[in-house]
C-alpha cells in the first residue's frame, strides 16, 4: 500500500516545482488558466486578467499566474498536436474570439466524439462566418488552430451571400451544398433577429405601405412573388403583386410591383410598393 | 523521403546539412525579403530570422506572399506563422525597427545577414554593423526595372530620395527574379565561401555577373 506521507510529499514538492516553472495556456477574456502537476490539475487567475490568447504564464501564488509572454506558433501546434482535430464552419461569433461552429461531417464528428452538436470554440483569431477551419478538441473544451486552407472558399461565400440576402433556409441551394452547410446556416440565420422570413417579409410589406400612408392587410407567398392585400387611406382595397427585389441578383431592398392591381399601362415595374399607395390614390402617374 | 528532397538531389547531402545549420537572418520582410525568406526556408535553410517592423497592407499583395485576411498583420510574425504551417520550418521573428543602437542585439547570432530593405536609414546601420563586426552581408534592392545582389565590401547605401514607401513602380517578376539570384548567390556562398555579385535589368531580361 502507498504510504500517504509520501505521496503527500510528492505532491508538496511537485507544487513547489510548480511555483518556479512557466507553462503554457489558452485562455479566454475573463477566464482562468490551467496546468496539471502529479496528475491534478490547478487553475490560476491570469494576470492582466483581461488577458485572451495563447500565453506563457508564471504562477505567483495558489491563485495567480503572471502572463511572461505571448506563445509562438510552434508552442500552440505542440500543445493542440496532443488532441483530437475536428474541421468545423464557423456559424457566428459569441463574443471576443469565442465562436460557434458546427462539423463540416456529421458522421465523422458521431464516430469520433460520440456526438453531433454545434460546437463553441474558443481563441478563434482568423477566419469570418462560415468560413471552415481545423480545432482542437480537448475533452473540456474546443481550441481555434488554424483556417482550413483545404476548404473550398467559395462556399463560405455563397452562404455569407445568402445570409446578406436573407435567403430562406429551405430556399438554400447550390452546387455542392451538404446537409451540414445547412444546419450551419440555420444555426447562422437563428441569432439574426426577424430572420424567420414569414414575420420579416410581413414587416417589410408593412413598413413600405406605412410609408405611402397605406396598410397591409393580408399578404402570400406565391414563391416568385407576393400577392398582397392592402388598403388605402380610403379604405379602398387593392391586390397587387410584388417581388422582392433583394432576393433576387441584385441584393436591393426594394420592393417591385409585378402587377398593381389596376392599369398602369404595362408600367407597373417602374413602381414600388411604397411609391404605389400615392399612385393608387391620387392617380398621378 | 524529406520535404527537400528535389533540392537534396540537386545541391547534395553535404550541402543541404549546411544550409539546414547555417544561421542567416533577413533584414526586411517585404517584397524582397519575404519572398527571399520563403525561398530559403523551402530550399533548406533551418535557421533563419526576419526583422521588420512592418505591418501588411493591401497594397503589399501583389508582391509579397501574404493573404487578404492578413492585412494589418506584422509581416514577420505572418511569414514566420506561414513557413511553420508550410513546411514545419521555425522561423525566427523579430517586429522591431532595426536601428544603429539595436543591430548588435538583433544580429548578433547571424553568420549572413541579408540586407533587403526599403529604407536608406535601415540599410545603412546593417552596412555600418557588417562593416564594424566582419559579419558577411549581402545587400539586395530594387529601382525601377534594375535590381543589384552586391556584398558588402562594395555596397554604397542608396540615398533616401527613393524611401517613399507608398508611391514607386514595382515589377512581380523583377522581384522573383531577383529573389532567385540572390538565393542563388546565399546557397553557393554557404557551400564555397564564394560572393559572387549580380545586377539585373527586367527590360532585356538581362543578369549579369560582375567581376568586381
Amino acid at each position: 500500500m502507498t504510504d500517504i506521507r509520501k505521496l503527500l510529499n510528492q505532491i508538496a514538492s511537485a507544487e513547489a516545482h510548480l511555483q518556479s516553472t512557466q507553462f503554457l495556456a489558452p485562455c479566454v477574456k475573463g477566464g482562468r488558466v490551467r496546468t496539471r502537476v502529479a496528475g491534478m490539475v490547478y487553475t490560476f487567475t491570469p494576470k492582466p486578467r483581461q488577458f485572451e490568447g495563447w500565453g506563457i504564464f508564471q504562477p505567483v501564488d495558489e491563485q495567480t499566474a503572471t502572463l511572461v509572454e505571448g506563445a509562438d506558433l510552434p508552442h500552440i501546434a505542440a500543445y493542440l498536436q496532443q488532441f483530437p482535430s475536428v474541421r468545423l464552419r464557423l456559424a457566428y461569433r459569441l463574443q471576443n474570439q469565442t465562436w460557434l461552429a458546427y462539423p463540416m461531417n456529421e458522421a465523422d464528428m458521431r464516430q469520433r466524439f460520440k456526438t453531433v452538436k454545434p460546437v463553441v470554440v474558443h481563441l478563434t483569431t482568423e477566419g469570418v462566418g462560415f468560413e471552415q477551419i481545423l480545432a482542437r478538441w480537448n475533452g473540456n473544451s474546443c481550441w481555434f488552430e488554424e483556417v482550413d486552407r483545404r476548404a473550398d472558399p467559395t462556399i463560405a461565400e455563397t452562404l455569407q451571400s445568402n445570409l446578406k440576402q436573407l435567403t430562406p433556409v429551405e430556399e438554400l441551394q447550390f452546387k455542392r451544398i451538404t446537409p451540414e452547410m445547412r444546419s450551419l446556416y440555420k444555426l447562422a440565420t437563428q441569432q439574426i433577429e426577424g430572420f424567420a422570413q414569414p414575420q420579416r417579409d410581413e414587416k417589410r410589406l408593412r413598413q413600405a405601405l406605412k410609408l405611402g400612408g397605406g396598410e397591409l392587410h393580408q399578404f402570400q407567398d406565391r414563391g416568385d412573388y407576393w400577392t398582397v392585400d392592402w388598403i388605402t387611406s380610403d379604405g379602398t382595397r387593392h391586390t397587387s403583386a410584388v417581388t422582392p427585389v433583394m432576393r433576387s441578383i441584385i441584393a436591393k431592398d426594394d420592393l417591385t410591383v409585378v402587377s398593381s392591381g389596376i392599369c398602369l399601362s404595362g408600367r407597373d415595374r417602374d413602381f414600388d410598393l411604397q411609391s404605389l399607395v400615392g399612385v393608387m390614390e391620387h392617380r398621378e402617374w | 523521403m524529406s520535404i527537400f528532397f528535389h533540392e537534396q538531389l540537386y545541391r547534395t547531402d553535404e550541402i543541404m546539412a549546411k544550409l539546414k545549420e547555417f544561421p542567416v537572418t533577413i533584414c526586411g520582410a517585404g517584397a524582397l525579403g519575404a519572398n527571399l525568406a520563403e525561398n530559403l526556408a523551402r530550399a533548406g535553410f533551418g535557421k533563419l530570422k526576419v526583422i521588420d517592423r512592418d505591418r501588411i497592407e493591401e497594397r503589399n499583395l501583389s508582391t509579397q506572399p501574404y493573404y487578404r485576411s492578413d492585412v494589418g498583420a506584422f509581416k514577420a510574425k505572418i511569414l514566420a506563422n506561414n513557413l511553420y504551417r508550410a513546411i514545419g520550418t521555425k522561423v525566427e521573428a523579430a517586429t522591431k525597427e532595426l536601428t544603429a543602437t539595436n543591430a548588435a542585439q538583433l544580429l548578433k547570432e547571424s553568420r549572413l545577414i541579408v540586407d533587403v530593405f526599403d529604407n536608406s536609414a535601415s540599410r545603412q546601420a546593417v552596412r555600418d554593423y557588417a562593416d564594424h563586426t566582419g559579419i558577411p552581408c549581402l545587400h539586395a534592392g530594387l529601382s525601377a526595372d534594375y535590381a543589384e545582389v552586391i556584398w558588402n565590401d562594395v555596397y554604397r547605401v542608396p540615398s533616401d530620395v527613393n524611401d517613399d514607401v507608398c508611391n514607386y513602380p514595382l515589377a512581380r517578376n523583377l522581384v522573383m527574379l531577383t529573389v532567385a539570384v540572390a538565393c542563388e548567390v546565399i546557397v553557393s556562398f554557404v557551400a564555397t565561401g564564394e560572393q559572387r555579385h549580380f545586377t539585373i535589368t527586367l527590360k532585356d531580361l538581362s543578369v549579369q555577373f560582375l567581376n568586381l
